[in-house]
């Protein structure tokens, strides 16, 4: 009897620690360094958590990557997804995300996306990253870099970022600041409308905008800097290498570490009824100050500290 | 060499080679200089072509995007600075013209907007990650460069606003417009007539430095020429004629022709040379081989004559010791005898005139008997070394052996001694003392039976003769005589017999006697295996006028 005690004890304890290690797919959409932070942030943060069994035994997290871009990078990604059990998906840019989003039936973690939601088509397990910047940080920024600066000069299409400048337009007039927005219905509008904002602004907005934001209006953009002695503020670093004073850009490593906690979440069996998630993501300043001495422009860094 | 100028000095010759060498080198460097400069002035004004189009495509991308020609001119200005720029033209994508600084529509009519497009590259593409592709429009007056004026439309994606390099269809550049540069080649041909005019001057220069240093060459190369020329006629050789060169010629054919008699000479006396060299090595060649045989011829003779020389040696020593004992002997038996004479005569008066008892009477007859042994003893002492008394004959030398036989036929009888006689037909007469010779004889045969044990044996006597010597063998089959005493068994006394039967003057006798003939005597022998005599003597001086025993 007391035998027939000891096989059930061994059979509950054994149910209990049923766990293997997760099988998590990394997709990328190419091979930038941006990207690449992301990546190793993401497998960094979700390694230091792997799966638990029965008292005392842990198990790794299985990591598989893809980048797209690579020579049959996209198709050796089909075939290992369809061919093995898959725990989860990351994807990591656009791209990636428009591919992972034909495997619905794995879940889904996504980051480094500008536009996650005009690529989630046909998945509705996923959870992703905000990578875009608020209003409220681009007003506050700007405040608080450029204290001088009032007028805010923003070129934008109403149809693409049109929320987002009568945000920022309430938000500055709190700080007592002014935006001076003038909306263009393509980029070949830009050039004028910049004309008209000749002398009226202290500070310009180059903003995500795909409508109006072309190779040709940056260099546009950049330029009325040039001719105006005005600053830009923008939001991709590339940007202030070629001219502009100040970005705001996402931390990357933030961003790979926040997709990690999503994923963390999805493999422990977290639910998501609610529908795609977002976390809270912090942004970096970077600022060019060879730009601002060329301009003449007050910049004041001090209150960034080691940290933004 | 055909246009060599006959008649001419030399230093005329060299001068006028040097300087068609120089001028024809003056005319080939000019030309390749004026040609390497035309190429090197066009490859820099297509350069400079290539790359006003480039900054100018470059620097109106915003301007053509946006059709601003104001902006255009601006940005054309810095180009049409340039000196060789005629003028710039700008269209748009569409072939549009959105600028043209020189006015006329030549240029831009021409434009090569659709082969650009067509040329299979990407738009824009020329080298692969290099510049775009420039086309060039040539002709009398001037070169037209076009190129495209590339940039990218829009970005295709929102990520393409965040991130270079993703790369896809949106990181290509789109066609915005084209650009043209018109150089005019009046600057070009400004330059080349230039570099001509310089060729040439410095060409003139080379030229006339040339002639001069030709000058100063053929001046100093003709110096050498004439000095030897001048040594030859100092040394009387005669020189025909009048150019240097023809002197020389002429010289060098006579030297010639002296040094071929020359060595055909030498060659002559080296042959002559090396057969008298062949002639004297064969001599000596043969001269040191009779030498050599001489030296061998002259070895063996010496070696036989210090064989002789030991031999006689050895022999003299044994003769001079023999010598003295037979002196010895004689005196010794001369003082003997008398007495023994005396005491004998005595003894026989005694037993002839008393009447004794009949056992003193044996012992006087006794004492006779040794008194003879003894007159007997001495006489064989005195003949040791008595030179012979009697006259040599004619002596039969195999009659005097059997008769010696003969005369121990008895006593080897007893002995059970068996005797085989061996006589050559050669060996005849001697002319020797037949007394002597027989007692030789006899003492031979008697020393033969007393070496032979009791059970008899075997005595085999031989003769031969050859070269004038006579050899008489007389063999035993006894116990031999050791080695060590080979040496003494002919000194007189010498015996190892008992003293009752033997006195050890046999031997000594026999060899006295064959010394007085001339002869000699030897033994060989070996123990436990037998003892041989050999006697040689010579035939003898005159002739044997008996007739022969054998044939009469």
């Amino acid at each position: 009897m007391r035998r027939w005690w000891f096989v059930i004890l061994l059979l509950v304890v054994g149910s209990g620690g049923v766990a293997r290690a997760s099988e998590v797919v990394i997709v990328q959409s190419a091979r930038i360094r941006p990207y690449e932070e992301a990546r190793q942030a993401f497998r960094e943060a979700l390694s230091r958590q792997p799966a638990v069994s029965g008292a005392k035994t842990l198990h790794p997290h299985q990591f598989t990557e893809f980048v797209l871009t690579d020579g049959g990078g996209r198709e050796a990604a089909a075939r290992f997804l369809v061919s093995h059990p898959v725990d989860l998906i990351l994807a990591i840019g656009g791209k990636a995300l428009s591919f992972a989003d034909r495997f619905r039936q794995i879940p889904l973690v996504y980051t480094m996306v500008p536009d996650a939601g005009s690529r989630l088509v046909f998945h509705d397990r996923a959870a992703g990253v905000p990578f875009s910047v608020p209003p409220r940080r681009w007003v506050e920024v700007t405040e608080r870099c450029l204290p001088r600066a009032r007028r805010i000069g923003v070129v934008f299409s109403p149809g693409e970022t049109g929320g987002f400048v009568r945000e920022a337009r309430a938000l500055s007039r709190v700080q007592g600041m002014q935006i001076v927005g003038t909306g263009a219905r393509s980029a070949r509008e830009v050039r004028a409308r910049l004309e008209e904002l000749r002398g009226q602004i202290d500070v310009l907005w180059m903003l995500p905008d795909l409508r109006v934001l072309t190779p040709q209006t940056a260099e546009a953009m950049l330029r009325f800097s040039m001719e105006e002695r005005v600053p830009v503020v923008t939001f991709a670093e590339k940007y202030l290498r070629r001219g502009a004073m100040i970005a705001l850009v996402p931390d990357y490593r933030r961003m790979g570490e926040a997709a990690a906690a999503l994923a963390e979440r999805l493999l422990r069996g977290g639910s998501l009824k609610t529908g795609r998630r977002e976390v809270t993501r912090r942004t970096r300043v970077r600022v060019n100050a060879g730009i601002a001495k060329k301009l003449g422009a007050f910049l004041d860094t001090a209150w960034l500290g080691g940290g933004d | 060499m055909s246009a060599e100028p006959a008649g001419l000095t030399f230093r005329t010759r060299v001068l006028f080679y040097l300087l068609t060498f120089v001028l024809l080198l003056t005319v080939a460097l000019a030309a390749l200089l004026i040609q390497a400069q035309r190429t090197s002035l066009r490859t820099q004004f297509e350069e400079e072509g290539r790359t006003l189009v480039h900054l100018l495509a470059n620097s109106v991308r915003l301007d053509v995007f946006a059709a601003d020609q104001k902006a255009l001119l601006r940005s054309a200005t810095p180009v049409l600075q340039n000196r060789n720029v005629e003028k710039v033209v700008v269209l748009d994508a569409t072939g549009e013209v959105l600028m043209n600084t020189g006015g006329g529509q030549e240029v831009s009519q021409g434009a090569p907007v659709l082969g650009m497009g067509t040329t299979g590259a990407a738009p824009g593409g020329g080298a692969a990650g290099g510049l775009p592709r420039v086309v060039l429009q040539e002709d009398g007056e001037r070169i037209v460069f076009w190129r495209e004026v590339l940039d990218r439309l829009a970005y295709e994606t929102p990520e393409d606003l965040y991130f270079d390099g993703l790369g896809g269809s949106a990181s290509r550049p789109s066609v915005l417009g084209y650009v043209a540069v018109v150089l005019s080649k009046e600057g070009l041909r400004r330059e080349t007539r230039a570099v001509v005019g310089r060729v040439a001057v410095v060409g003139g220069g080379f030229f006339l430095l040339g002639g001069v240093l030709a000058f100063l060459v053929s001046r100093e190369a003709a110096k050498p020429l004439a000095r030897l020329v001048g040594a030859f006629r100092e040394q009387g050789i005669m020189v025909e004629s009048h150019d240097e060169l023809g002197a020389l010629r002429d010289t060098f054919s006579s030297l010639v022709t002296r040094l071929e008699h020359a060595f055909a000479t030498i060659r002559e006396l080296k042959e002559g040379l090396e057969q008298k060299v062949d002639e004297r090595t064969q001599e000596l060649a043969r001269a040191n081989d009779e030498l050599r045989r001489a030296r061998d011829l002259l070895e063996e003779r010496v070696r036989e004559r210090t064989a002789q020389l030991e031999a006689m040696h050895r022999h003299l020593r044994q003769t001079e010791k023999l010598s003295a004992v037979g002196k010895l002997a004689s005196s010794l038996a001369h003082e003997i005898n008398n007495p023994v004479f005396g005491i004998r005569n005595v003894l026989q008066e005694l037993h002839r005139k008393l009447d004794l008892e009949p056992e003193d009477a044996e012992l006087v007859a006794l004492s006779i008997e040794e008194c003879n042994r003894i007159a007997k003893l001495v006489r064989s002492l005195r003949e040791f070394n008595r030179p012979s008394t009697e006259t040599p004959e004619w002596v039969d030398v195999h009659r005097s052996i059997d008769t010696m036989l003969i005369l121990c036929k008895k006593r080897f009888a007893r002995q059970r001694i068996r005797v085989e006689t061996s006589y050559s037909a050669e060996v005849k007469r001697i002319f020797a003392v037949e007394d002597q010779l027989k007692q030789v004889i006899l003492n031979l045969l008697t020393n033969a039976s007393e070496a032979l044990p009791e059970g008899g044996g075997t005595i085999r006597v031989s003769t031969a003769a050859s070269n004038g010597i006579v050899k008489v063998r007389v063999e035993d089959t006894g116990c031999g005589i050791p080695e060590e005493h080979l040496e003494r068994v002919f000194e007189p006394f010498f015996t190892t017999k008992s003293a009752a039967s033997g006195t050890g003057l046999g031997l000594s006798v026999c060899y006295g006697i064959v010394e007085r003939h001339g002869g000699r005597i030897q033994v060989e022998s070996r123990v436990g295996e037998g003892t041989a005599f050999t006697v040689e003597l010579p035939i003898g001086e005159g002739e044997d006028e008996r007739p022969d025993p054998a044939g009469g």
